[in-house]
């Protein structure tokens, strides 16, 4: 057997696919069909005799044959096979304290959130309060506001190179690194 | 060529690393797809397997790669008719089993005071006029024929008023139901006739042998079948949460077993001795 | 915690020898809010008793205590191998669990229920204020708007203090602390092992019942009804928000079950379980839609028990349906359903109506006018009295082996006849187009 690609190795082993050629569980398409094709005698035998029925005759028959559903013989195959990991099970207490961690991370994180979206609000308001005393209180009618509300042209050729970096509610610490030099090339 | 879709995943999975992983390395998920593939491992599908591919869960997929055969029968596209179709229209008088529609599947669903056949045929339950309407509120799409009882009722009825509803019975003297009053076959043996097979009144079938069919003399099979209940005899029920009990007939049964399995070999024994 | 209290913990822990008292411990220190003085009770009477004489359902290991406790109508809690283990162990209490994860969780919601207990106080003080503001300075609508709206308000704050504590979830779950007394519900023969609800007292028991309840007991009553047809044939519409359950005898029996004549001849008894706070005074009927009538090939009403001016609470559930006063609440007394044989199922369904404000009705008027069972409509009823639907409940009647017997007891006109289905008339062939047949 060839030796796989570390990235398609782990990958497999994310996915649980089996690396060996000789897997401890048979596979999964094989033992479908073996179900299928061991069970297919009872759906060949019955034959639909009446032109109008959809129930095979079979199944109509008083008693039918044996009504064994094969899609609940495959999920019981792979549900109760000993390679299937099994139910996660916690005791009274543990579950109880999984509970309690679980729910104060739900609270944790909406609490983050509710701050977030409060300081979003102050920094809209102040600007929009900002706004208005320009509009109302730099004397000049109202000119200034309006020229600087006018996007004409703002955005005619190119993107604008802001929107090139992450957008951020503050600014950097440091705006710009002035020391930056361009990494020379070792040869 | 079959291709069971189990392996679309593992496509997704190529498809996710990239081609440029692919293309350095194109031969690596060979041994990956071998250890999932179906064709390498499966033995060859048997001949009825198209009938079971509609009935698996995991519905494999057949690409035109090749043309179909037997082309050559397909082309009678004249069948019988099936005489489906309306059978009663709107409007008229219909009774109780009356068939109302006949079709393929459920064109029409069965609406007020009508069933719905094995084959989809939609009868009435009880007498009236046939109505053909739709129940936006029941479901949007739908088309529904019912039955009402008054010849200038309007389907479907508001939903908040009570179901209009025919009682359809009469009142009799009620009969006291009597197990033992139960009739049975009797055959008659005359000249004119020959052998006659008749029924045996209720009353007179306690009576005790007569000559039933099969030429006996012998009692109603259903008295026969009470011989038990008559002599007082009754059975344990049967407790299949009582293991011991299962445990003590099922060692019993082997011993019996090995008994005669031992008898048997003992018999050959003697008789190879002789 | 204080800090004498955890520095005194491993000397306590050395004392306790009963995990009651441990459990008692953590309830005081415990992030629990309204009354508590319910649960200090209990610790303080099994002080010095010996174990034996009462013993607690959390430890007892032994069957022949078990089954003493049982008789007394506790049960115990978990499983025996539990209590056994529970016996020996060191008792840390739940909330001490020296797990870093956990307490840092619990840190955190310690903090919340703070802040939540924070504006409980400021909505008690804002509610005050706004009730002892004169009608004239604020406006009668506007109070009348305000005030029911705070109101939910704190309800719901209420809600949220106490829905993180995994205390509160662990009491729910086994149904300690149930507000109302135990032996008495016992004596009426009733098993409480199948509904665990904690103290119904407080807004967070309530809010968790109602949640358990409208997860799965709510959509099968709802689709029983809806699915019978119960719905447009008795009432035209019903949004039940109490929880029903019916028993005959000491049996419960679920929404939609056959049931047969014999055990339906004594009254069934209710347990209306309430979700919210404060008494409300209901009607109770009994109505059975499908009475045939052979006269008019169609189906009678027939009441077969109406009570009015009912008290339900949160906490006093149990209505007891032959308990109650004949001359100041039952207008008509109950009558055993039978079907007579051959006819199609009875549905007997019981409707608990919320009176209007929870004022009571005038009993004497209600009695001088509804007296005949067949000619009372509940529609009308609803109508007249101003009623809401809050409550359903339905079983079915078929005829049995038992139904003669009640039917002779009872005197039941018709008790030897029979009902069977009319012949059909086959429609007469009709050739059709006959012309085309030649």
């Amino acid at each position: 057997m060839r030796s796989l690609s570390p990235a398609l190795a782990s990958l497999a082993n994310v996915f649980r696919i089996p690396m060996s050629l000789t897997p401890v569980r048979p596979a999964v398409s094989r033992v479908c069909h073996e179900t299928l094709s061991r069970q297919s005698a009872p759906t060949t035998a019955a034959v639909q005799t009446a032109p109008f029925s959809s129930t095979s005759t079979l199944a109509k028959r008083k008693g039918g044959g044996p009504q064994v559903d094969k899609r609940i013989t495959l999920i019981r195959y792979f549900l109760y096979h000993p390679l299937t990991p099994r139910p996660l099970r916690f005791s009274r207490n543990r579950f109880l304290r999984h509970w309690t961690i679980h729910r104060a991370w739900q609270l944790f994180q909406a609490q983050q959130r509710k701050k977030q979206e409060l300081e979003l609000q102050r920094q809209y308001q102040s600007m929009q309060a900002a706004c208005e005393e320009l509009r109302t209180g730099a004397g000049d009618g109202g000119k200034l506001f309006r020229v600087s509300m006018n996007k004409k042209g703002v955005f005619t050729d190119l993107f604008p190179i802001e929107y090139a970096r992450f957008q951020t509610e503050s600014p950097a610490a440091e705006g710009w690194n002035y020391e930056w030099k361009r990494p020379e090339k070792k040869y | 060529m079959l291709q069971p879709r189990l392996l679309a995943p593992l496509r997704a999975l190529k498809r996710a690393i990239g081609p440029a992983a692919l293309s350095r390395q194109p031969l690596i998920p060979q041994p990956l797809l071998r250890t999932l593939s179906v064709p390498s491992i499966l033995p060859k599908p048997p001949t009825s397997f198209s009938r079971t591919t509609t009935l698996s869960p995991l519905s494999q997929v057949r690409y035109a790669s090749h043309a179909a055969q037997g082309a050559s029968n397909k082309h009678s596209r004249d069948p019988a008719g099936k005489r489906l179709g309306a059978k009663r229209t709107g409007g008229e008088y219909v009774v109780p089993g009356c068939i109302i529609f006949r079709q393929r599947g459920t064109k029409w669903f069965p609406g007020e005071n009508c069933g719905v056949g094995r084959d989809h045929t939609i009868f009435a339950k009880h007498a009236g006029y046939v109505r053909y309407y739709r129940d936006p509120q029941m479901h949007p799409d739908r088309k529904y024929i019912g039955v009402v009882f008054e010849k200038d009722e309007k389907l479907p009825h508001p939903r908040h008023l009570p179901t209009r509803r025919r009682l359809n019975m009469v009142a009799v003297p009620a009969r006291p139901d009597s197990a033992a009053g139960q009739s049975d076959l009797m055959a008659t043996i005359d000249e004119t006739h020959g052998t006659r097979i008749t029924s045996v009144q209720a009353v007179n079938a306690a009576e005790g042998p007569q000559l039933r069919p099969g030429y006996m003399y012998r009692e109603a099979n259903w008295q026969i079948g009470r011989a038990a209940e008559k002599a007082g005899i009754e059975a344990v029920p049967y407790d299949r949460n009582n293991r011991w009990l299962a445990w003590r007939k099922r060692k019993a049964r082997a011993d019996r077993a090995a008994q005669m399995k031992s008898l048997k070999g003992k018999k050959k024994a003697g008789k190879k001795a002789k | 915690m204080a800090h004498c209290e955890r520095a005194s913990k491993p000397l306590l822990q050395c004392l306790r020898s009963n995990y009651s008292r441990s459990l008692a411990g953590v309830q005081r220190h415990g992030f629990h809010s309204t009354a508590v003085a319910a649960d200090e009770k209990a610790p303080a009477e099994s002080t010095s008793e010996p174990f034996y004489k009462s013993p607690d359902p959390s430890l007892v290991s032994s069957p022949r205590l078990e089954r003493q406790l049982m008789r007394g109508g506790v049960n115990p809690i978990g499983s025996r191998r539990r209590r056994a283990a529970l016996q020996g162990s060191s008792n840390l209490p739940f909330e001490e669990l020296p797990y870093q994860c956990f307490q840092e969780a619990r840190k955190i919601l310690q903090a919340d229920r703070e802040e939540k207990l924070a504006d409980i106080q400021k909505m008690e003080v804002r509610i005050a204020n706004v009730e002892a503001t004169p009608t004239e300075q604020m406006g009668e609508q506007a109070k009348k708007s305000k005030l029911p709206a705070m109101r939910i308000h704190l309800d719901k704050l209420k809600i949220l203090a106490d829905i993180n504590d995994p205390l509160v979830k662990r009491k729910f779950e086994d149904g300690q602390g149930k507000g109302f007394d135990v032996s008495s519900f016992h004596a009426t023969g009733i098993n409480i092992c199948d509904f665990a609800t904690g103290d119904m007292s407080k807004p967070i028991y309530q809010y968790l019942a109602d949640q358990k309840w409208r997860e799965y007991r709510r959509k099968i009553l709802v689709q029983r009804i809806t699915q019978m047809k119960v719905i447009p044939d008795v009432l035209a519409k019903c949004d039940p928000v109490v929880d029903t359950r019916l028993y005959f005898g000491k049996h419960q029996i679920q929404p939609g079950e056959f049931v047969t004549a014999k055990t339906t001849t004594v009254p069934p008894k209710l347990d209306v379980q309430l979700f919210e706070r404060g008494e409300k005074l209901v009607t109770i009927a009994v109505v059975d839609p499908d009475v045939p009538n052979v006269e008019t090939d169609n189906f009678d009403y027939r009441t077969h028990f109406l009570a009015v001016n009912v008290p339900v609470s949160a906490t006093a559930t149990k209505v007891d349906l032959s308990q109650l006063s004949a001359d100041s609440q039952v207008v008509l007394p109950w009558l055993p359903p039978v079907a007579q044989k051959g006819s199609p199922y009875h549905r007997l369904s019981l409707f608990i109506l919320e009176q209007d404000g929870s004022k009571p009705l005038d009993f004497t008027a209600v009695k001088a006018s509804e007296t005949d069972r067949d000619a009372i409509r509940l529609r009308t009823l609803q109508r007249q009295y101003q009623l809401k639907a809050i409550g359903a409940h339905l079983f079915r009647t078929l005829w049995d082996d038992t139904t003669q017997e009640v039917m002779e007891q009872l005197g039941f006109e018709g008790a030897d006849m029979e009902l069977r289905r009319k012949k059909v008339e086959p429609l007469p062939y009709k050739r059709r187009n006959p012309s085309s047949f030649r």
